[in-house]
C-alpha cells in the first residue's frame, strides 16, 4: 500500500462546499451528488489511478491528467471503472460525510464485500504523514503476501496485520493478481530483459514490486 | 437426433438467449452437434429449466411421429409445455438438419406439418434429481420398471443355470462312468463360458469399481433361494447383504442411473442428467461422466448433464460447457471461453476445464473469488512472518531459540500444506 499524498486540491470547488458545511456535513449519498466525480478523479489523481488499499488498477492514466479540471470542477467524460468512495473511519460517515481526509478510492468489492463496516486504525491510514510503507510492511515473494515489519514490536505487528485484513490486502483473489503481475515483471527482469515497459503497460502493484525489486538487487549484490 | 442450436426468446431467465451446441471450428467434428454438453451456473440461471425445456420438446417431438391430422388437440397439449417463442435445429441419423420454430408469427404444429415424421427419430431419458424417478420418452419411471428388463435376462440365466445343475448332478447321483461324468463336467463348463451370467457384467465391467470404494459389492452367488432370482442384490465385501432400503443414497445414485442405460442401451437418445454428483464423493465424480457416457451403455447418444460440481465440470472440453450467468436486468446470458472478435476456433479458447487444477476450476469456471477459506490468508501470514525472522535471524539469534523458530514454522507449514519452495 503506497504513500498517497492528498495535499493536490484539483477539484477545488468540491473542497468549498465541503468546508462550508461546518461540523456537520449534509447526508452522503453518493449516486445523488454533483461533487462526487470530483471527488473520485482527484484521488484517482492522487492514488496514481490505483486502489488506495490493494493497489489494483483502477482507471487509466489518461482520465485524471490536471488539464481535465477546469474552474476547480472535473471537465472530462466520466470514465467506466470498478470502484468506490471508502470512508476509511466508517464512524466518520454519519456526521462527516464528505471529508476529504476520510476519502479514499478502492476496488468496489473492497468496499462492498469486505471493509464495509470494520473498525480501522490509523496505524496504516496511507495518507497520514507518518505513513512509510518500507518501514511498516514487508512483503513474501514466495505466498505474495503483505506482512508486518518482523524488526518491530509485537503489539504494531499484530495492529499492522490486523489492518491488512481490515483492507483487504493479502484477499486470495487480491494476492492472485499481484502474483501474476509480479511474475510477469520478475521474470523479464531476471532473464535481464526490459521489464520498464511491462511496468508501465499494466500499472499497478507499486509497493510489492518495489519491495521484490529491493530484494533482488541484494540478492544480486 | 441432437442439438444443434437453440434460441429462447421469453422462457422464465432466458431473453433473446442463444445457444450454439456445435463443435467449432479446428476442432475434428467441427460444426456437428456437440455428443455432451454440461451446463453450469449459479442457482436460479435456469440449468434444470434447460433440460426441462428440451425434456418437453423431445415429448412433443415424440408425439408429432405419431400424431395423425384428426389428434391435433392432442399434440397441442404438449405444445403448451413448450415456450411461446423459441427456435431449434437438429441433426437426425441420417444427417438431415432439423428446423422448429414457434414465434409469434409461425405455429409449432404447423411447422411439424411440413415434415416427414421418418426424420423425427426423437428418445430421451431424464434423470431428475429424484434418484428413483426417471422420464423415459413421455412417461415416467420408477427404477423399478427399469430392473424388471435386467431382471428378466437375469432370471432366464439363472433358471437355466438351475436347470444344467440339475443335469450335472443327475450324472453325478447316477452309477455314471468317469468319461461320462467327466463329459457333463466338460458340458457345463462349456456352456457357462459361453453364456456369462449377467451379473457378472454388471458387476465386472459397471458396478463394482466403483461399489468396492463404498465397501460393497453385486452379490453373484446364488443360494437357490426364491427371493435369488430375479433381484439385484449387494452386499459388503465381507460378505453382509445390504436391502434395498439401506443402500446408502449415492449407492442409489450410482446404481439407479446406470442400471436403466444397461437395461436400454439406448441408440440415438437424448440423456438428459441433471445434478449426476449427487451424493457421490469427489473420486467417484471424476469418474461418473466417464460412466455414463460409455459406448458399453450407449450408442451415438447426446449427454446433457446439469450440474454444480467442478470435478463434473473438468471432465469436459472448453465448447462443450454452458456456464449461465446473470445480466443485471435478472435475464441469463451463456459466458464464451473465446474472444468474440477472434471467432469460435479452438485455438481461441482461453479456458480448458481438463487442464485446470480443481481450484482453478472453482475461481476461473465457477467464479469463487477465494482459494480457500481466508482464516488460511492469515494463517499464511503467520508462515511469511516466521520466515523472514528466520531470514534474519541468521547469526543474531541463540541456536536454541533458532531451532524453535524452525519447529513452529514447520509444524504451521505442515498445517498450511505448504510446498517448500513452490509459490504457493
Amino acid at each position: 500500500m503506497q504513500k498517497i499524498d492528498k495535499t493536490l486540491l484539483l477539484s477545488s470547488e468540491y473542497k468549498k462546499w465541503e468546508e462550508s458545511m461546518g461540523e456537520l456535513h449534509n447526508p452522503y449519498n453518493s449516486s445523488n451528488n454533483r461533487y462526487y466525480y470530483d471527488v473520485v478523479m482527484n484521488l484517482l489523481h492522487c492514488q496514481r489511478g490505483v486502489c488506495a488499499y490493494t493497489e489494483i488498477c483502477l482507471c487509466d492514466e489518461e482520465y485524471y491528467q490536471t488539464g481535465y479540471w477546469k474552474g476547480g470542477k472535473y471537465r472530462f467524460e466520466k470514465p467506466e471503472f470498478s470502484s468506490a468512495l471508502d470512508h476509511f473511519n466508517p464512524l466518520l460517515k454519519k456526521d462527516k460525510g464528505w471529508l476529504w481526509e476520510n476519502f479514499f478510492v478502492v476496488q468496489k468489492d473492497i468496499n462492498d464485500k469486505h471493509k464495509r463496516n470494520k473498525i480501522v486504525d490509523d496505524i496504516l491510514k496511507p495518507d497520514t504523514p507518518s505513513y512509510n510503507p518500507l518501514a511498516l510492511l514487508e512483503y513474501d515473494e514466495l505466498s505474495h503476501i503483505f506482512i508486518a515489519n518482523t524488526d518491530l514490536d509485537k503489539s504494531s505487528q499484530k495492529r499492522i496485520n490486523d489492518m491488512i485484513e481490515v483492507l483487504g490486502i493479502n484477499l486470495s483473489w487480491v494476492r492472485k493478481n499481484r502474483k501474476t503481475h509480479l511474475q510477469k515483471i520478475i521474470q523479464i527482469i531476471e532473464s535481464g530483459g526490459e521489464w520498464e515497459h511491462e511496468a508501465l503497460r499494466n500499472h499497478q502493484f507499486f509497493t510489492a514490486f518495489e519491495m521484490c525489486r529491493k530484494k533482488l538487487q541484494t540478492q544480486e549484490n | 437426433m441432437k442439438v444443434a442450436h437453440l434460441q429462447l426468446n421469453n422462457y422464465n431467465q432466458f431473453k433473446n438467449f442463444e445457444l450454439d451446441l456445435t463443435y467449432p471450428t479446428g476442432h475434428a467434428k467441427a460444426g456437428q452437434p456437440l455428443d455432451k454438453v454440461c451446463i453450469i451456473g449459479q442457482s436460479g440461471t435456469g440449468k434444470t429449466s434447460l433440460l426441462l425445456f428440451l425434456k418437453n420438446l423431445w415429448g412433443f417431438l415424440i408425439e408429432a411421429e405419431f400424431y395423425s391430422d384428426n389428434e391435433e388437440l392432442r399434440l397441442r397439449k404438449y405444445a403448451n409445455f413448450l415456450p411461446k417463442e423459441f427456435r431449434a435445429s437438429f441433426l437426425n441419423t441420417k444427417k438431415i438438419e432439423i428446423l422448429l420454430s414457434q414465434t409469434s408469427s409461425s405455429d409449432l404444429i404447423e411447422s411439424i406439418r411440413f415434415l416427414k415424421k421418418e426424420d423425427l427419430d426423437a428418445n430421451i431419458l431424464y434423470f431428475s434429481t429424484e434418484v428413483e424417478l426417471q422420464t423415459w420418452g413421455a412417461t415416467q419411471l420408477t427404477f423399478t420398471d427399469f430392473w424388471f428388463r435386467i431382471a428378466q435376462d437375469i432370471q432366464k440365466y439363472q433358471e437355466l443355470e438351475i436347470q444344467k445343475r440339475i443335469e450335472l448332478s443327475k450324472i453325478i447321483e447316477g452309477d455314471s462312468s468317469n468319461e461320462l461324468l467327466q463329459q457333463g463336467r466338460n458340458d457345463f463348463a462349456k456352456w457357462k463360458q459361453n453364456n456369462p451370467n449377467p451379473l457378472d457384467d454388471i458387476a465386472d465391467k459397471l458396478l463394482d469399481t466403483v461399489l468396492n470404494r463404498f465397501n460393497l459389492q453385486v452379490k453373484r452367488d446364488l443360494s437357490f433361494k426364491k427371493d435369488d432370482i430375479g433381484t439385484i442384490r449387494i452386499e459388503t465385501l465381507q460378505g453382509e447383504e445390504v436391502p434395498f432400503n439401506c443402500w446408502s443414497t449415492g449407492t442409489k445414485q450410482l446404481i439407479t442411473r446406470v442400471l436403466p442405460l444397461y437395461a436400454m442401451r439406448p441408440e440415438n437418445y437424448l440423456l438428459l442428467f441433471d445434478e449426476p454428483e449427487q451424493s457421490l464423493y469427489p473420486d467417484i465424480q471424476t469418474e461418473i461422466i466417464d460412466i455414463l457416457t460409455s459406448s458399453r451403455l450407449s450408442t451415438d447418444c447426446q449427454f446433457f448433464f446439469a450440474t454444480h460440481s467442478p470435478l463434473i465440470a473438468s471432465c469436459f472440453e472448453p465448447w462443450e460447457i454452458v456456464e449461465l450467468k446473470f445480466n443485471p436486468d435478472g435475464s441469463v446470458y451463456r459466458e464464451l471461453y473465446y474472444d468474440i472478435k477472434k471467432g469460435n476456433h479452438i485455438d481461441n479458447y482461453t479456458i480448458d476445464p481438463r487442464y485446470l487444477r480443481w481450484d482453478s476450476i472453482l475461481t476461473r469456471l465457477f467464479d469463487l473469488d477465494k482459494d480457500s477459506n481466508e482464516a488460511r490468508t492469515r494463517k499464511l501470514m503467520e508462515l511469511a512472518t516466521l520466515r523472514s525472522k528466520l531470514q534474519k535471524a541468521n547469526g543474531k539469534l541463540p541456536p536454541e531459540e533458532k531451532v524453535q523458530l524452525q519447529s513452529q514454522f514447520e509444524k504451521l507449514a505442515e498445517l498450511l500444506d505448504w510446498e517448500y519452495n513452490a509459490e504457493n
